[in-house]
């Protein structure tokens, strides 16, 4: 391998060196002014027009204007009362805070207080309610906005070495839309990543079999997605007429339907599933592309030279896909990042807009709710930003990570 | 002389010839009924009106896009909150200050309870009632009958039914404020001081309602989730459910087996009355509009006795959908079946629509989450009151 790349370099240097000399040349004239090149190219920026106007118009402008909006509170209709706020929109938005959460003493009898239920009893009572009520209670702290500095809520409660601690945010749903972006982000494109690749591998020979799993596995990336989205909604309905409801009751898994999709615990793991399902089929076809690609004859000389499966995937296969895994693992994240059809259509309904207890909430459609249902017009695109710097600084490490792992 | 006073009087204070433009928040099927309504005051002036529909989805973005452009539809029929938020960002024309007189007619037709809902703490108006949509019970006499159990009209009576494995379920607010603003009511608590000054939910009775609300998902057996009212009877999963009085006419259509299996009643009562939840769609005119005097003569055309009967009688012939007029002295036109007639005039009776205090929309996301945190999580009931009581004091202080 390396030796026919030697040889290949080998070919192309003479091309380059006239190439480089003509670069030093021109290097030591001095360059004429911008305007003036531009005007020599002229004709150039005109071809050119009817794609940089556009972009101009509808990608560059609105990105700026988005910009410059996060720094006011603006409403965009009362357009004469928008006033400049610097970076308080970001700044809300981000602000944390850390605070103990001492532990609650009953204020008569100094008893240790524990929350049993909805009730919060004193120690002394505690044995006898869980007797009672066949569960346990837990420890009582003092209440998170009684220490909390004003204009902060709880986002979470933790413990550390035995204390009791409050994360508190001055945005707490923004903070809640975020840890569900990363969580959904994370969970969808790995498997979404692992799965195409699988089905990719399974799938690889032409056979006439093959193009028509390939095309099966392909549909949902082509149905509409609000449509599969009303479909999955079917599934797991929480009654006993919803498909896994009724499939589970009629095998008696359970007795009672399962609320999959009012119970916090279920809510993410659904939109994984949903997103997964639809995402595999358009992974495999970047994939199928790549494997493509693979010269066949490195495959032969391996096999020749005594490589099992396993060695000629993680030497060759893996190694020779990097660029589509790249490409696909960028894409997926940005995808994932921005996901909002799928949560408003299931749960944009009187529950609010991220679900029970905002389970089911991430970024864009929190954003959405800022923005055109409270015309928080500067706060929405502050979250726009927010979103974008993750997307990006996650990119760019992708970049330098896949780069760094050149080998091939 | 008085030719000359009657001729001053009939002669419309706008010049003809204008086009009025409606954006309805609904279906095309909506939209089309308030074509056909209007057209009578269209022949009338010698104005023309074209009415489209918005989709609920897209109808408060697409107002806030018009005003902020200053181009669009003239009148904006839609959620009956809309009108205070546009308003009070100057998208709308507050009526109130323009047009006293008519507004003052208005008001005294109007359901008092929507009324004050539309209307702002300071008293502008830009808002004017367009039609009522409220909560109604649903349920399956045979059930009750079998298990030998009433029909529950009472909290206790709920109780009694869940006893005999007779179990609730709602759709409309299910878990949400929406729901619990209709047992806040018939516990005798409210969001808010009647002056909008301080949250007034803190009380004997917020923890009351909250109680209530609590054991309707833990004892009485309403799920976590949405309880589609039709789908529920047929399957026979839950004897009653909470819903709008939208559904009554598509119980048969989506089961027809249901049909003559099914009535509809007031909601159980608490200690102080059955009250329910009152939403419904206002209609405004966007401040931008060049004909703010037309558009106005249309509205109150609109509200007049002829256009609610006309807006009924087409609703049920073309939409199969009830119209609920919401002016007391126009509940006469409420179609679709005697018993849905009778159950909405008695809900009527007793309804409560959200609160029109300064902070409501920014905090009512806030203040679910606590409830459902009650719900779901089990959390303290004082607790949840003194969350709920400082959201809604955050509220009046940000946005007052």
């Amino acid at each position: 391998m390396c030796a026919m790349e030697d040889a290949m370099s080998a070919e192309s240097l003479p091309a380059k060196i006239p190439e480089q000399v003509s670069v030093a040349r021109v290097g030591k004239s001095r360059p004429a002014p911008v305007w003036v090149r531009m005007w020599r190219s002229r004709i150039s920026y005109l071809m050119l027009a009817p794609f940089l106007l556009p972009f101009f118009i509808f990608i560059i402008f609105p990105l700026f204007q988005s910009a410059t909006v996060s720094l006011f509170d603006y409403s965009a209709v009362a357009t004469d009362t928008a006033d400049f706020v610097g970076l308080d929109n970001f700044i809300h938005l981000i602000s944390l805070e850390v605070r103990e959460l001492p532990p609650l003493f009953d204020e008569a009898s100094n008893e240790r207080m524990f929350q049993c239920g909805r009730n919060r009893l004193p120690e002394s009572e505690v044995a006898a309610w869980e007797a009672e009520e066949g569960r346990a209670c837990a420890p009582a702290f003092v209440r998170s906005r009684d220490v909390l500095s004003e204009g902060f809520g709880e986002w979470r409660t933790f413990s550390l070495f035995g204390t009791q601690y409050v994360l508190g945010a001055t945005d707490a749903r923004f903070y809640t839309a975020l840890m569900n972006t990363f969580v959904f982000a994370f969970w969808t494109v790995l498997l979404r990543i692992i799965l195409g690749l699988m089905v990719a591998l399974i799938l690889r020979k032409q056979t006439r079999a093959n193009y028509v799993l390939r095309m099966i596995f392909f549909l949902p990336s082509v149905t509409a997605s609000i449509a599969v989205t009303v479909v999955w909604g079917w599934i797991f309905k929480g009654q006993p007429y919803g498909l896994i409801n009724y499939l589970l009751m009629q095998t008696g898994v359970v007795t009672s339907p399962i609320s999959f999709l009012n119970d916090a615990a279920w809510t993410m793991p659904i939109l994984i599933l949903m997103t997964v399902w639809g995402g595999i089929g358009y992974n495999m076809i970047l994939f199928l592309a790549g494997l493509q690609n693979i010269n066949a004859e490195l495959y032969e000389v391996a096999a020749i030279d005594g490589a099992g499966p396993w060695a000629r995937f993680s030497r060759i296969t893996f190694p020779l896909l990097r660029p589509t895994m790249l490409y696909v693992l960028i894409t997926s994240i940005i995808g994932a990042f921005q996901v909002f059809e799928i949560v408003y259509i299931l749960f944009a309904g009187s529950e609010g807009i991220g679900g029970v207890l905002d389970s089911g909430l991430t970024v864009v459609p929190y954003l959405y709710d800022q923005g055109f249902r409270l015309f928080n017009m500067g706060y929405a695109s502050a979250i726009a930003w927010i979103l974008f710097i993750i997307i990006f600084a996650l990119t760019l490490v992708n970049l330098r990570v896949g780069r760094a792992n050149e080998a091939y | 002389m008085l030719a000359l006073f009657a001729l001053t009087v009939s002669v419309p204070a706008f010049a003809q010839g204008a086009n009025i433009t409606i954006w309805f928040t609904g279906d095309d099927t909506g939209a089309a009924i308030m074509q056909e309504v209007a057209q009578g005051w269209a022949e009338q002036t010698g104005n023309t009106v074209s009415v489209s529909a918005v989709s609920w989805g897209d109808a408060y973005a697409t107002a806030l896009a018009a005003v902020a452009d200053g181009s669009g539809a003239d009148i904006i029929v839609g959620g009956m909150s809309w009108g205070i938020s546009l308003g009070q960002l100057g998208g709308m024309v507050d009526l109130g200050a323009q047009f006293p007189d008519q507004v003052a007619q208005i008001e005294e037709q109007s359901t008092p309870a929507f009324w004050d809902s539309i209307v702002t703490p300071a008293g502008q108006v830009f808002y004017l009632p367009y039609n009522l949509d409220l909560m109604l019970m649903y349920y399956v006499p045979g059930a009750f009958e079998a298990a030998g159990v009433s029909v529950p009209t009472t909290w206790e009576e709920m109780a009694v039914a869940a006893d005999a494995g007779l179990l609730g379920g709602q759709s409309w607010g299910n878990a949400s404020w929406v729901g619990f603003q209709s047992i806040l009511g018939q516990a005798g608590a409210s969001w808010y001081a009647d002056d909008c000054s301080a949250a007034a939910i803190n009380s004997d009775e917020g923890r009351l309602a909250l109680e209530q609300f609590a054991a309707q998902y833990d004892s009485l057996g309403f799920p976590a989730e949405q309880v589609p009212v039709s789908d529920a009877f047929a399957t026979g999963a839950h004897a009653y459910v909470i819903d709008g009085e939208w559904t009554a006419t598509g119980i048969n259509a989506a089961h027809p087996e249901l049909e003559g299996q099914w009535d509809v009643t007031t909601l159980p009562a608490g200690p102080a009355g059955f009250t329910a939840f009152l939403g419904g769609k206002g209609m405004g005119i966007l401040s931008y509009s060049p004909n703010i005097e037309a558009a106005m003569d249309l509205m109150m055309y609109l509200s007049t006795p002829e256009a609610a009967q006309m807006t009924a009688e087409l609703n049920l012939a073309n939409a199969n959908s009830i119209f609920v007029p919401p002016q007391p002295a126009n509940y006469q036109f409420i179609l679709g079946g005697e018993n849905v007639a009778a159950a909405i005039a008695a809900q009527l009776e007793d309804v409560s629509a959200p609160p029109n205090c300064p902070g409501w929309e920014e905090s009512n996301a806030d203040v679910e989450l606590v409830l459902q945190s009650v719900l779901f999580e089990e959390m303290d009931f004082q607790d949840a009151l003194d969350e709920i009581e400082a959201i809604l004091n955050q509220g009046l202080a940000d946005f007052s």
